[in-house]
Order: structure tokens, then sequence, then C-alpha cells
């Protein structure tokens, strides 16, 4: 098909963006809640720089010197700025990571090492500071809204944690309220056989998107740690 | 008018990648090219209607349905007849298993955190732990424990030892 050869070169970028993403994140736990999205979009970038160069046939001279200079140093620094955001807040246990060992302390913001279970619209939640997260949809939140989660279930440290019963007493999550947007469609589809009946419903659930700024307030309560 | 895929197609299809297109602004070269894409699949379906003598609406209806199906097995993908059924059978499906996902990641969990918990000590397990959790009125739920179980090991160390005194 003629339209293949535009599918091909689309398909060749995000195949290069996914091998550069799979080596970063197949440690990463498939339920963790808000896998960051922002580092990946950086990703492209560097990325197309080298598939240029595979093009050659596209006479277009600037390009040419850019790749070749910038191609090494850019493709070590971008991944870099991916691989250590995951890295701090997923595990303690420190995994074997080819090339971010060196370059995390310098590439990656401070950033505390704590984490939360906080429950929202009846759902519990790992929360990182900084990542973001979506949830049920909070009605009369606008965009750019602070809000305070009061349900914080348990909030953790790399030595210590406190455990609350129910709940920590006290403890705050601090969140901005991103978008108020919806989910994916699902195609929702009766059919019952034999009988002539079928109904093709589609919904989009409201959902909130919700970046998590800080955790406050935990540092009275009682807490935990690993007496070995 | 002869409505064939030809080299012209192609070629123009071809001719209109920018190289530009790789960084920079990529909405408006995505936006030409999403045209381009469109004035094919127009004059494709053209193609369609000339060639099979059905209607335009019956050919997009079931372009649709093929492209649903484009992934199944054998004549699953080929036949329009099959196409109609199997795609009713996976929607239906689908539908299912919206139910069964909550069953199946319930069941994920359950097994996860049982297989840390056994290695904690003697004779400790998921089901002591459960009613220990009960027992002090914590709130965290399967999911977050094969998540902690997962991720952090000590920390689920730190809650059962503490449920359990």
């Amino acid at each position: 098909m003629a339209s293949s050869a535009t599918f091909s070169t689309l398909v060749l970028s995000s195949s290069f963006a996914t091998q550069c993403n799979v080596s970063n994140r197949h440690h990463q736990s498939c339920f963790l809640s808000s896998p960051p999205k922002i580092p990946i979009f950086s990703i492209p970038k560097p990325v197309s720089l080298k598939l240029t160069s595979l093009l050659s046939k596209t006479p277009t001279f600037f390009t040419i010197p850019k790749s070749s200079e910038s191609d090494a140093a850019v493709v070590d620094v971008e991944p870099d700025n991916v691989e250590p955001e995951p890295e701090p807040e997923a595990a303690p246990e420190p995994e074997p990571e080819p090339a971010s060992v060196v370059e995390a302390s310098k590439e990656e913001p401070k950033r505390e090492e704590i984490f939360a279970v906080v429950m929202i619209g009846g759902r519990q939640y790992i929360v990182f500071p900084g990542r973001y997260l979506y949830t049920q949809r909070l009605k009369g939140a606008n965009v750019n809204d602070k809000i305070v989660l009061n349900k914080v279930l348990l909030v953790g440290t790399k030595t210590t944690t406190y455990i609350g019963k129910p709940v920590v007493t006290n403890a705050a999550v601090h969140a901005v309220v991103e978008e108020q947007g919806l989910n994916p469609k699902v195609v929702v589809f009766k059919y019952k056989k034999k009988k002539n009946y079928r109904r093709n419903i589609g919904h989009r659930q409201p959902n909130t998107r919700i970046r998590i700024t800080g955790i406050t307030g935990y540092q009275d309560y009682p807490a935990v740690t690993l007496e070995s | 008018m002869q409505c064939t895929k030809n080299a012209c197609t192609i070629i123009r299809i071809m001719i209109h990648q920018p190289a530009s297109s790789f960084y920079g602004a990529r909405t408006r070269e995505f936006i030409l090219e999403s045209e381009e894409l469109l004035k094919l699949h127009k004059s494709l379906t053209r193609v369609y209607v000339q060639r099979t003598g059905k209607p335009l609406w019956v050919v997009l209806k079931t372009r649709k349905e093929i492209l649903f199906a484009s992934n199944f097995r054998g004549a699953h993908s080929r036949l329009t007849l099959t196409i109609t059924q199997q795609r009713i059978r996976a929607l239906v499906f689908a539908h299912w298993d919206k139910d069964r996902k909550k069953r199946d990641f319930g069941h994920l969990w359950i097994t996860q955190i049982n297989a840390v918990i056994s290695g904690v000590g003697v004779s400790y397990s998921y089901s002591r732990l459960i009613h220990n959790l009960y027992k002090k009125q914590l709130l965290l739920n399967r999911k977050i424990f094969a998540q902690i179980a997962i991720s952090n090991r000590n920390c689920l160390y730190m809650i059962s030892n503490e449920i359990r005194k």
C-alpha cells in the first residue's frame, strides 16, 4: 500500500523510542499509578536525530552536522533523565542500571525519598511527590486548584514507615489539579444470541489529573523502623 | 474515471515527507500528512465502490469492521460474514472481561502478598496477615500491599511486624 511508506517512517521512529524506553522501564512494576510521562516526550527528539542520519536520502545540509555532533551527547543525556526518575521512587534496593549510576546525581533534581498511600474516591493510590495521578472526577475542582488530601493511610521513607491505624493523623498530601478530562473510551457491547438484541454503547468516565506536590504532617506520628 | 492505484499516488505520498518534520514544529507537518492520508482513504474507498458495486455506506461500514478484525487469525480477518460474527464475540468478551480483570488482579495480589509473607517467619501466612490487619484496624488494601511487597519489601516487613504485636 502506498500509505505504508508514511506509516513505516512513523513506525520506525516509534519503535526506536520504545526500544530506548524498554531498558529503562522494564524493572518498573506494572501497577505504578503514575508513570512519568513528561520525560518520555523528550526521547523522540534525540532518537529521531539518529534517524535522519539513517535516512541519508534527505538532502538537508543543516541536519547532518547537528546529528553527528550532538548525537552521542544527546542520546546519553536524555535516557538518564528518564532513568533516575523512576529509580529512587520505585525501589530502595538498587537495580543494576547500565548508564545511570554516574549521571543520576547530576541530572535529577533534589527529591525527597518518600511515598504515601492515599485514599481518593474510594480507591487507594501510592503517591510520590512530583508525579501525577488519574483519579475519579473531583467535583468542584478547577484547574490549578490546590488540593489537600487527608486520608493518608501510610507514609514511608527509606528507613521508616508511619502506619496509619487507620489514618496517619495530621498527615496531608498536597496536590494541584492539572486537568479534568475523560478516560479513554470503553465500548460496552451487550448481545444476546438468537434474540436479536444488541446494544453498542460507548462510555468515557470523567477523571481528574492531579500532580502531587508534597507530603507533610507525618512527623509526629509514631514511626516504625526495621530493627534487624 | 480510472480509479486505480498507480505510481502517481505512491510518489505523491513519498515526496511529501519533509525532513523538518522530525524536529521543531511537528503539528503542521502532521496535519499535512494526515490530509494526504485522508485523500488516499477517499480514493481507495472509491476504488472499492467501483470494484465491488456496493453502495458507499456499505463499503465504509465493512472497511471499519475489517479494520477492527484486522489482526484476527485466518478467515476471521478476511471473510466479511465471519468478521461481523467475530467482532461481536470480541466485543462481548471484552465486556465480560472487565469483571474478570477485577477478579484476576485480586488473585494476583493475594498470591504476591502470600509469597512474600510466607518468607517472613515460622507459620506466618497471608491469612494471618489479613486477620491481624483487621484486628488493628488498618485500611490498606491488597493492591497496595502487593505493590509494596514488590517494590519496597522492608516496608512490608515493618507493617507485618507492627501488626503482629
